[in-house]
């Protein structure tokens, strides 16, 4: 028999075929039963992926008030027509059962973890009238507004005009536990936040970086694209990652000791003068301070780093001239958040973010001409509405007049630099100490419990507050303390602009967010309730904050949008109506001429951390915590490809392929301890300790254990992610400022695996 | 279907020539983007429990994860496993009613109306690939999207591949793309094992077939209608006893899914 479907589908539709068991046999069920086709039927929506902050271009295939299928946009530069995992579980989120439908109110007053807050629907007019009355309330009418806290994550000019309106300066964001570190370090030595890409890179040394196995699609994509091309890919790490598994040579280092590593290739490449030299003597203030440049350096040999790092001697100074010989390269250190070694993840993290952008800028992989192999800059379109009202004071101001409850004020550097990052590594013993002052409400927004360190301590601290609100688009932990719960929509049922910050060389590309349909239930779009909640505030003060002056209107969500767009001669109709739904425009990549620095040049020697109190250049100290006889262990931690942290864990589709967090450990390791892969352990750090099923491997430091992030929730109104795996943050301390203040830290780092463990049965 | 749609997602590729994928392991990051957009598109059953290593009734593809230290280097292995469509079927020789056929384009299909449940074609797959839905009393397994292919487009996984590991094909062309990679060292699987197969594997160079679970088949393809596997299957011989086997569970097999279709139909109309 060869014939193909459409053929067999006519000769069965004629009945022709001569059935050879006759009562089987019943026409009108198709030959196939898999024919899908139906899913492509109805109209296309451009629009963008919400999931990470590369928000690839996305498809949605709609018919009537559903939809149907989803894909990448073939037209978009960055996805490249392709989406991740996480990308194609959307419709599992749009659609998810246990979506948030209705505003929420306790009304059990016992607010603990798991006592039934007794929850009540209430209309969303209910909800923002008495969310904008406590805040009148609970801040002596906005006098005192340093009592609220806002966790936002995202919309950080809607809430920083609501919180400084009323002097204001907690907005509290993750910062801290993502990549403080690097986006500092960029800002204060490049003026800027520069993107790897890898796109023609030739040689790829990677401390930790690990995009490919997190399925982050450009950079994966770029990754497997340069090696086959031919890259020679060298990877520290004490994971045998895919990344690792893709590359020519593998060195299983010793976690949080890769600034050795660094040290000690920087004195070889200065003491050889094996760098760029056109570069670093014209684009770099190296020439201005050679001296001590090389003095901070000359003390690392390649011995001492092999001696802290268990890297052989031979392999460090090979490699260090593999990176620095022009015949390999173009070569790049790509670096990314929280990254093995990159991110805010040992005690000299900060270093590790210093040593990085030097490295880098040795070899010219820093805004190198064409984009290609370097750490390049973005672009994204900008506008602004005028408003009737803007706040006295700017958030940088409020913060170091008023003392930040998260700290900031106590990083200057940081909160200069950033001032909507955030700092959770010690929020919940500051609320409990009220340092530097009482405060008794919160409103979160897509941060949940699992997103702290500490989680136990955070749960105590939020306790002591009067007054919680908690917005999202699916049931969070922090609903057990919640006083009112909003619905949030997803971002497939909003208009926005994509604010996409990856480069794409040669291009300036722009894309939207563009609503499939109405948003489902009663959920609404945050930047709606924040702009509610201040035009009540407007109204309680007789403000007007948010009131469009030209217009002379309240402004409304879409208004930012319009004038964004407008910047690209465009409106949002307008836009939509592009036939493949992206802006693109030819736009060679050329590199900058002087950098927001203080020299306007790349700053090997940071004179921004000098001025701050802070070494100017990265120097050896050891990660905090050790191993001993206690804890004889390292703690990794890793993010499943198919998992955007908590967010995604109660995604029926996502979950079905990536089930649970386990502990992975070596299986010598796992059979000294005499326990079996797949049975349940205890894990226990001097913070805490939880339940986890235990995976046997040969891809990890026999010393080691790893762990997924993003599982082991609480909320029993998740029926998916409910008690799946375990929380990391359970093993992770919330930090003391002493700590901190220690080690000359300017990036206030959250440490999120400096931290050993045991384990038992 | 609107014609708007179709214009627009069509990448051209509906030729009426064998097709096939190309699987460059060396390429695949195990992101399991193929495998969710095999669900999405197949409407499977979401199964949140447990780690799934190896295909199902709901679940049409999987990336197997191998460690293995050889030659004095540790491998990790990620190959995506689904039905291979094979150029002569393993399944379809055994299929005593010619439910399970092959299509042109190389696509392995199945017809629920000749099927009479013997499980003949589970048994025979050396990939342990058909799956027989005890509920709804089918077999269930990866169709090569055959629906998507006449449209024009590719596979729903290869669709979304971040990393180009999958490529889909003229199988002949595939196949000259994976006679270069064997010509540089690479193993290769599905040239012509077992007669050869439409889903065509690049893998490592320190990585063989075996491996990664492939089976070892020579190049030989089955024999037609394959009386030896049905009498191990059963313990009785010959066609006869096929046959006879055949009309039996026939008249069992289409009672019994009756019955499953009215309660499910009931069911659903409780809910």
């Amino acid at each position: 028999m060869n014939v193909n479907r459409r053929d067999f589908l006519k000769l069965s539709g004629v009945a022709a075929t001569v059935p050879l068991i006759p009562n089987a046999v019943n026409l009108s069920l198709h030959a196939v039963e898999e024919d899908k086709s139906e899913k492509l039927n109805g109209k296309i929506v451009n629009t963008a992926c919400g999931i990470c902050m590369v928000q690839c271009g996305m498809r949605v295939f709609v018919e009537g008030d559903r939809a149907k299928w989803i894909e990448g946009n073939p037209a978009d530069l960055l996805g490249g027509g392709r989406l991740c995992g996480k990308g194609k579980g959307n419709l599992d989120l749009l659609y998810n059962p246990d979506r948030l439908k209705f505003p929420l109110k306790r009304t059990n007053p016992v607010k603990d973890i798991g006592v039934d807050p007794m929850f009540k629907p209430i209309t969303w007019g209910e909800a923002l009238d008495e969310i904008a009355g406590k805040i009148y309330e609970l801040t002596d009418e906005c006098v005192h507004g340093e009592k609220l806290m806002v966790f936002s994550h995202g919309e950080y000019g809607w809430v920083t005009r609501l919180l400084t309106s009323m002097n204001s300066p907690n907005l509290i964001t993750h910062y801290d536990t993502c990549f403080s570190t690097f986006y500092v370090a960029r800002k204060a030595m490049l003026g800027g936040n520069l993107w790897t890409n890898l796109a023609g890179a030739k040689y790829i040394l990677s401390f930790g970086w690990n995009q490919p196995e997190r399925a982050k699609n450009i950079m994966a994509h770029s990754f497997i694209e340069a090696k086959s091309s031919g890259a020679k890919v060298v990877v520290f790490d004490p994971l045998y990652t895919v990344t690792a598994s893709k590359a020519d040579e593998w060195y299983p280092i010793k976690p949080g000791t890769d600034l050795a590593v660094h040290l000690a290739m920087i004195n070889l490449i200065l003491s050889e003068n094996l760098y760029n030299q056109t570069f670093v003597h014209e684009k770099t203030n190296f020439l201005e301070h050679e001296a001590e440049i090389r003095a901070n350096f000359s003390q690392y040999t390649a011995e001492w780093a092999s001696e802290v790092s268990g890297i052989p001697k031979e392999a460090i100074e090979r490699i260090a001239r593999e990176f620095t010989d022009p015949s390999n390269g173009p070569a790049i250190i790509p670096n990314h958040k929280r990254d093995g070694a990159g991110g805010p993840n040992y005690a000299n993290s900060h270093y590790v973010a210093q040593a990085i952008i030097i490295l880098n800028a040795l070899v010219g992989a820093i805004d190198r001409e064409g984009g290609d192999a370097c750490m390049a800059f973005g672009w994204g379109p900008s506008g602004k509405n005028t408003l009737a009202q803007n706040p006295e004071k700017s958030l940088i101001d409020t913060i170091f007049e008023v003392g930040s409850i998260d700290g900031k004020h106590e990083y200057p550097l940081v909160t200069k630099k950033t001032p909507d990052r955030g700092l959770f590594h010690n929020i919940a013993r500051r609320i409990m100490n009220a340092n530097p002052y009482p405060v008794n409400m919160a409103i979160f927004r897509r941060y949940d419990i699992p997103s702290f360190t500490e989680p136990q301590l955070l749960i105590e601290a939020l306790k002591t507050l009067d007054y919680i609100v908690s917005m999202d688009t699916l049931p969070t932990d922090l609903m057990w303390l919640s006083d009112i719960v909003l619905p949030e929509s997803t971002f497939m049922e909003w208009n926005d602009i994509a604010l996409r910050k990856l480069p794409t060389p040669g291009y300036k590309s722009v894309a939207t967010f563009t609503a499939v349909h109405e948003p489902l239930w009663e959920s609404k779009d945050a930047r709606w309730v924040y702009m509610e909640i201040g035009k009540r505030l407007d109204v309680l003060r007789g403000t007007k904050y948010f009131w469009l002056l030209d217009e002379d209107r309240p402004i409304e969500a879409i208004d930012p949008v319009n004038a964004t767009l407008n910047s690209i001669g465009h409106d949002f109709e307008s836009f939509i109506a592009l036939p493949d739904g992206i802006y693109k425009q030819k736009s060679p990549y050329i590199p900058k001429s002087t950098y927001k620095t203080p020299s306007g040049k790349i700053e090997i020697f940071a004179t921004a951390m000098l001025d701050h109190g802070y070494n100017p250049l990265p120097t050896w100290i050891p990660k905090s915590a050790e191993l001993s006889t206690e804890y004889p262990l390292y703690l990794l931690v890793r993010r499943p490809p198919v998992h955007k942290h908590s967010f995604t864990i109660n995604n029926p589709l996502l979950l079905d392929a990536y089930p649970e967090s386990v502990a992975l450990m070596h299986e010598e390791t796992l059979n000294s301890l005499g326990i079996e892969d797949g049975e349940i352990i205890w894990v226990e750090s001097p913070t805490g300790k939880l339940q986890i099923k235990v995976k046997s491997s040969l891809r990890i430091r026999k010393d080691c254990l790893m762990m997924e992030h993003g599982f082991g929730r609480i909320s029993k109104w998740a029926r998916y992610a409910h008690q799946k795996g375990a929380n990391d943050g359970i093993l992770v301390p919330q930090l003391s400022e002493e700590k901190l203040t220690q080690t000359n830290d300017w990036s206030g780092g959250a440490r999120m695996v400096d931290v050993c463990v045991k384990v038992y049965k | 279907m609107k014609l708007g749609s179709l214009k627009l997602v069509s990448r051209g590729l509906y030729t009426d020539e064998p097709k096939g994928v190309l699987v460059d392991t060396r390429k695949c990051i195990g992101c399991k983007a193929c495998t969710i957009s095999c669900k999405l598109w197949n409407d499977n059953p979401r199964e949140t429990e447990t780690f799934k290593t190896k295909t199902s009734a709901s679940t049409y593809t999987v990336i197997s994860e191998t460690e293995i230290e050889k030659n004095d280097k540790l491998e990790y292995a990620l190959v995506k496993k689904q039905c291979m469509h094979c150029v002569e079927p393993w399944c379809e020789s055994v299929c005593p009613t010619g439910a399970i056929y092959k299509t042109s384009q190389g696509a392995v299909l199945y017809d629920s109306t000749r099927c009479i449940g013997c499980k003949y074609c589970v048994q025979a797959c050396p990939y342990d690939i058909p799956h027989f839905d005890e509920e709804e009393h089918l077999i269930k397994k990866c169709v090569l999207c055959t629906d998507r292919i006449e449209l024009g487009l590719e596979p729903a996984c290869v669709n979304t591949c971040i990393s180009g590991a999958l490529e889909f094909g003229s199988r002949e062309t595939l196949v000259i793309k994976a006679q270069e990679a064997e010509n540089e060292g690479f193993n290769v699987f599905g040239i012509d094992d077992g007669g050869g197969t439409s889903w065509i594997y690049i893998l490592q160079k320190n990585i063989e077939p075996k491996d990664v679970g492939f089976p070892d088949l020579g190049s030989n393809p089955p024999s037609k209608f394959n009386l030896n596997m049905i009498q191990s299957a059963t313990g009785m011989g010959g066609l006869t006893a096929a046959l006879a086997l055949a009309g039996v569970a026939a008249a069992k097999y289409v009672e019994r899914r009756n019955s499953v279709s009215e309660s499910s139909k009931t069911e659903g109309k409780e809910e």
